[in-house]
């Protein structure tokens, strides 16, 4: 008796049912790759970095979680390409399976569904951060889909670098090239080249924005274009991944030479420069003011909803001093250099940081605003002052540049009224300004502290707001030390023996020492200067 | 000399090929950025990453199985792969280093001084690049100690991983320094420490032979899946 075995006839399975089982299989190892863990935990934190502690402004923020995906999108990119490279490992046993090679392809495309699941969880989590920090302005959704988008193209692209040029070194390779591309893209990047391009700031995976004009490109931006590019980019990879046989063969080609045709035509015919149509003096002069207690409050009106928080922050330093300005007025980030419109003679103080803190966060931009109206309080300028140097400062310039080709000293002469910072160093009026402003916040005194702990060792000086280009008073950090020793004491008392010498703490001549020894602390230790700079009166 | 000419074709030489296209790349891109060592570092730096992302794949031997009981030790046949690995690697630096001081920029040896305007702080950028190579290498070295015998994809993900990771730690501990910055002086203990841990790795996962213990390699299949196989026929 014999036996034979005959194979049995089984039909096979559905293309569909083959795809989605491969599909399932390469999302399941996508997720569970330690390299999407990688990305993801990179993403949540260029999340917190690009807006994490600033308030809110969800124009803005929409570019910044979109743009947050990147690390997400570099790990995806390199996980499909090692799963192309995976499977042309194990072809001869792949090939024994019920499915085609494209399916397989299709498979791993369709498992870069997970890694997408993952960013549009880490968005929902940003969004929801940002929701709860008190946000102004409304969400672009075409630059919020961006991310997810994002994810989906370094995946597919991932997947084409495998099928055409399969070597592991080319994926983290390609993405160096990438990164160099995304930043020669970038507006900031294109203002300091020498090579006259076309505009090709929507090319690049995300359109990063730029720090030289923060509002007109936000109002401006290509946002629809930028998706549609994505999309259209999107779709053309994941033909060109496929297997190709006969007459079909030429599909790939044709379909990547259009599309690379379609992309230069549409950025020589975008204008190099974009043409916002947004001037800095128009838009002040139709800022969104308001008045309350006196003082005009003006914004442009993109931020117009942060005026109530700044008037929080004047009521506050006005409860403990009475402040002497008449407004408090937005400016852009330039201003001091080439822009100057609409400033008034004196009484005035200006805010160019276009951000504000985050409701509960640590009041960073607050603090700035009330050391400005501290200093008004106590005498000193609250702006920088227009005037030229003095004798001394010019001596202390030409000390300080020995080596400068010619003469130094008669264009420092020459050079006409301009704005610039006096000297507090010393002054008791510079402490009690340092502690109004710690004084009135409620995390003022870790504001402060923060401020100081991240000083250079090296650094003698401080000046608020943050305006490298016109701080209006330098303050000795041995006197905002002082002034952090004083918020250490309760605020009562010091407020009250303030108030009983307050003629004597508002006279220049007063010093920090005396200060110090009205309440037994130990007087102020000065190290010697670098540079000379004319003292306020 | 033998195992020299033996093992000159068996290199991994195809990485070296888009390595050296994008450093080409980013030479060109660099002679295009404004002549001071600020403006170009970003562009070298990175020109200087995929270097040691090539050189991370000099220990991969497919042939390893084989050439491991050979008489020649695992530390000549690694030592030997460096330094061939090392020629194309040295051609990529010098192509950077040669497009970074391009518009009348000076090359300058020293690694502590902060750099002038117009200078290329050559020392530091040799010793940045010798850490990436060094960590490259070391990676692929315990990778391939112990499990794979082409270990390049995952040293080369892993030092672009550790690359990224650099960036993101907060500043006061983050590796890298602006020339303006303050802090170019004190982070050059860390890559000194850097370098000598990564050669430290690469020579003690070098010096001995292999003792793979990968997980992968010790299972084998249970008796029912050897004949599941067997499932789809039957007794006639």
């Amino acid at each position: 008796m014999t036996t034979a075995l005959k194979p049995v006839t089984v039909a096979p399975p559905a293309t569909r049912a083959v795809i989605f089982s491969v599909a399932r299989f390469e999302t399941r190892r996508a997720l569970r790759h330690p390299l999407i863990l990688i990305g993801a935990l990179g993403s949540l934190w260029l999340m917190w970095t690009l807006g994490g502690d600033v308030a809110p402004i969800l124009e803005r923020d929409s570019v910044f979680l979109a743009g947050a995906m990147l690390p997400l999108a570099a790990a995806t990119l390199l996980v499909a390409n090692y799963a192309i490279l995976r499977q042309r490992g194990v072809l001869e046993t792949l090939d024994a399976y019920p499915s085609k090679a494209n399916h397989r392809i299709l498979g791993v495309q369709l498992g870069v569904i997970g890694p997408v699941l993952v960013a549009v969880l880490l968005q929902t989590i940003g969004m929801v951060y940002l929701l709860l920090g008190g946000p102004i302005g409304t969400v672009n959704s075409w630059e919020l889909a961006v991310g997810p988008l994002l994810v989906v193209v370094f995946g597919l692209g991932g997947v084409v670098l495998g099928r055409w040029l399969p070597h592991p070194i080319v994926a983290p390779v390609a993405l160096v090239g990438l990164a160099g591309l995304q930043f020669m893209a970038s507006p900031d990047a294109q203002i300091f080249s020498s090579v006259p391009t076309a505009n090709v700031e929507w090319l690049a995976p995300w359109m990063m924005p730029s720090a030289f004009s923060p509002i007109e490109e936000l109002a401006f931006r290509p946002s629809v274009l930028h998706f549609g590019y994505l999309a259209v980019l999107a779709l053309v990879l994941g033909i060109l991944a496929f297997h190709h046989r006969g007459r079909d063969r030429l599909a790939p080609l044709a379909v990547g030479g259009l599309f690379g045709v379609a992309v230069v035509v549409v950025s020589f015919n975008l204008p190099s420069e974009p043409t916002t149509g947004f001037e800095w003096p128009e838009a002040a002069e139709n800022q969104v003011c308001s008045t309350a207690d006196g003082i005009e409050y003006c914004a442009f009106e993109f931020y117009a909803d942060w005026i109530p928080r700044w008037q929080e922050t004047v009521a506050s330093v006005n409860d403990l001093a009475p402040v002497s300005i008449d407004t408090v007025m937005q400016r852009p980030p330039n201003h001091g250099w080439d822009d100057n419109s609409g400033i008034p003679a004196s009484g005035f103080v200006v805010l160019t940081s276009l951000e504000w803190d985050r409701v509960g966060g640590l009041p960073t931009q607050g603090f700035r605003l009330a050391i400005d109206l501290a200093q008004s309080a106590v005498g000193l300028p609250s702006t920088p002052q227009i005037r030229s140097y003095t004798p001394e400062e010019i001596e202390s310039i030409v000390e300080q540049n020995p080596g400068y080709p010619g003469d130094l000293r008669a264009p420092l002469e020459e050079e006409g009224p301009y704005p610039k910072a006096c000297s507090a160093i010393g002054q008791a009026r510079a402490v009690v300004a340092v502690w109004l402003a710690g004084a009135a916040l409620a995390e003022g005194a870790t504001s402060l502290q923060a401020t100081l702990t991240g000083l250079l060792p090296s650094a003698t000086s401080l000046h608020w707001p943050d305006r490298a280009h016109d701080p209006s008073v330098m303050i000795g950090r041995p006197d905002a030390e002082l002034a952090a020793e004083l918020l250490a004491l309760p605020v009562a008392e010091v407020h009250s023996e303030l108030l009983s010498r307050w003629p004597e703490v508002m006279d220049p001549a007063t010093t920090s020492a005396d200060l110090a020894s009205w309440f037994g602390l130990s007087a102020p230790v000065y190290p010697e200067l670098d540079f000379y700079e004319a003292p306020c009166r | 000399m033998t195992l020299l000419r033996r093992l000159i074709p068996a290199l991994p030489w195809i990485p070296w090929v888009p390595v050296l296209v994008i450093i080409g790349l980013l030479a060109w891109a660099i002679t295009d950025l404004s002549p001071d060592f600020a403006s170009r570092q970003l562009y070298l730096r990175a020109g200087l990453l995929v270097a040691g992302l090539g050189l991370s794949f000099a220990f991969d031997d497919p042939a390893a199985p084989t050439t491991d009981p050979m008489p020649s030790s695992l530390r000549r046949r690694r030592s030997l792969r460096m330094v061939l690995g090392l020629v194309p690697w040295v051609t990529g630096v010098v192509i950077l280093f040669w497009a970074g001081s391009q518009g009348g920029i000076d090359p300058v040896w020293r690694t502590s001084l902060q750099p002038e305007r117009s200078e290329l702080p050559i020392g530091r950028l040799i010793l940045e690049a010798a850490t990436m190579a060094c960590w490259g290498l070391a990676i692929a070295a315990m990778i391939t100690k112990r499990w794979d015998d082409e270990p390049g994809k995952i040293a080369s993900a892993t030092l672009l991983g550790l690359y990224a990771v650099s960036w993101m730690v907060p500043e006061r501990w983050k590796p890298w320094s602006d020339p303006n910055d303050l802090r170019w002086e004190t982070v050059l203990p860390w890559w000194r420490v850097a370098l000598c841990a990564a050669v430290v790795v690469a020579v003690v996962s070098s010096w001995d032979s292999r003792s793979r213990s990968s997980p992968l390699r010790r299972w084998t299949p249970p008796a029912q899946s050897r004949t599941a196989s067997s499932s789809n026929f039957h007794r006639a």
